[in-house]
């Protein structure tokens, strides 16, 4: 369940992949007014809520914190949130119009890369049948523009990013479908992507050199697989190919909204604090943003609706 | 997995109705104010005020009351905590030893008091 839930939201299917980037864009635009309305709410209710504190026995400071809390939320959102609204203006624009043209403007609104290209370690070497050795590339293009090349360098797997910081949830959607296509052969599938450039790059660039040396200690031995490989054959990489390319308009929408990468950990205090003899945890080194940005949104009502409710009714608090 | 969401979204319902039946504090109004001169020099301003809670939540509520005299710009106020149950509606009287002058009466109910 984690995997679909936390590592890859919504990458099964290209349209699977289309409906998380909107899904994505809405959960933006949910926290960003969410947060705002908290902080009006709190404001404008102020002396409300310092009376309930006061009456209840409940720190005053938890309305700073919470104030903090939306104007830290808003400040994450609002980029996503500007994003989302760019693209509903250009969904507006291509309703009954040339939405090629559209897609062009939308290349030309994103700009230049800037940043790090995102890049992904592997557990497995992948490589092509007619390309042993060799990196694999895998263009991003359609009649648009280009969104910058994939390429695969063994355990490497980087997006060559054309417009802003590229797309990380790009990797794990290829990954998934090239286990599609191992299991179609009949094998397990299980390249997993292992470390993340964007929550660990020390680790990543360790790994990655670690394959490098694996790879030339086999040259030189003769042994060409010491690191446990994966070949995919010509039309494998075809397939690959032909479902990238139905991703790269999803693709382009998604460079408009911001890539915040998070890891996550999970932790389920079975004695707690103080004590806190046992506690059981879970980690993800990198947490799909469409589960931490959903998380945040439901916080976020959450929190709202809490506001809202002491606000229309308040609670019974004891009397001088 | 949409079963499991479904439980959780009924489960924080059942828990908001049940705050708000049983949790929740008055929410006293102001009906009707009544203000009467005092009969003789020195005796002091009687107010009726008439408050009615119409919901179902009880508690504490403050209630301040204004007699305004426009005239001299004078204002002199009075303080009063009530405590009113369900559905209640009730009349506080109190006496203000305010000097002689043409007052206007203003009163505020509110709940949670400061």
């Amino acid at each position: 369940m984690e995997r679909s839930i936390l590592r890859e939201t919504g990458e099964h299917s290209p349209q699977e992949f289309a409906r998380r980037v909107r899904w994505l864009a809405a959960s933006y635009v949910a926290m960003a007014s969410g947060s705002v309305a908290g902080i009006v709410i709190l404001i404008w209710q102020g002396a409300l809520f310092v009376d309930l504190a006061q009456r209840s026995n409940v720190e005053t400071l938890v309305l700073a914190f919470l104030l903090v809390f939306f104007g830290y939320l808003t400040l994450i959102s609002a980029p996503g949130a500007f994003g989302a609204l760019r693209l509903v203006w250009f969904w507006l624009r291509a309703l009954g119009g040339d939405t090629v043209l559209v897609d062009r403007r939308k290349a030309a609104a994103l700009g230049p890369p800037t940043g790090p290209h995102p890049r992904v370690a592997l557990n497995i070497l992948l490589e092509a049948a007619d390309a042993p050795g060799e990196p694999m590339r895998f263009e991003l293009h359609d009649e648009a523009g280009d969104l910058g090349p994939l390429t695969v360098d063994g355990a490497q797997v980087t997006h060559q990013h054309a417009h802003r910081d590229g797309a990380y949830s790009l990797l794990p959607f290829f990954i998934h479908q090239v286990n599609l296509l191992l299991r179609e052969r009949g094998e397990p599938g299980d390249v997993e992507i292992v470390e993340w450039d964007s929550t660990n790059d020390e680790a990543a660039a360790l790994l990655i050199s670690l394959t490098r040396f694996a790879r030339n200690l086999g040259r030189r031995l003769g042994e060409p697989a010491l690191w446990p490989t994966v070949t995919l054959s010509a039309p494998e990489c075809h397939r690959l190919a032909e479902v990238l390319t139905t991703i790269v308009p999803t693709l382009r929408n998604e460079t408009f909204l911001p890539h915040w990468e998070y890891s996550a950990e999970h932790k389920l205090p079975l004695i707690p604090e103080p004590l806190g003899l046992i506690s059981l945890s879970r980690t993800e080194k990198r947490v799909d943003p469409m589960a931490t940005m959903g998380c945040a949104v439901l916080v976020v009502l959450a929190a709202l609706a809490v506001l809202c409710l002491l606000v229309l009714f308040p609670p019974w608090v004891p009397g001088t | 997995m949409g079963k499991a969401i479904g439980m959780v979204v009924l489960s924080l319902v059942a828990a908001a109705l049940l705050w708000v039946v049983n949790c929740s504090g008055p929410r006293p109004e102001v009906r009707d104010v009544r203000l009467q001169a005092p009969e003789s020099d020195g005796a002091p301003y009687r107010i009726e005020v008439e408050i009615a809670n119409p919901w179902r939540g009880h508690g504490q509520a403050a209630v301040t009351i204004r007699l305004i005299d426009t005239d001299r710009g004078l204002t002199v106020i009075e303080q009063r905590k009530i405590a009113l149950e369900p559905d209640e509606q009730t009349v506080l009287v109190a006496e203000i030893a305010a000097p002689p002058g043409r007052y206007t009466p203003q009163v505020e109910v509110r709940y949670p008091p400061r």
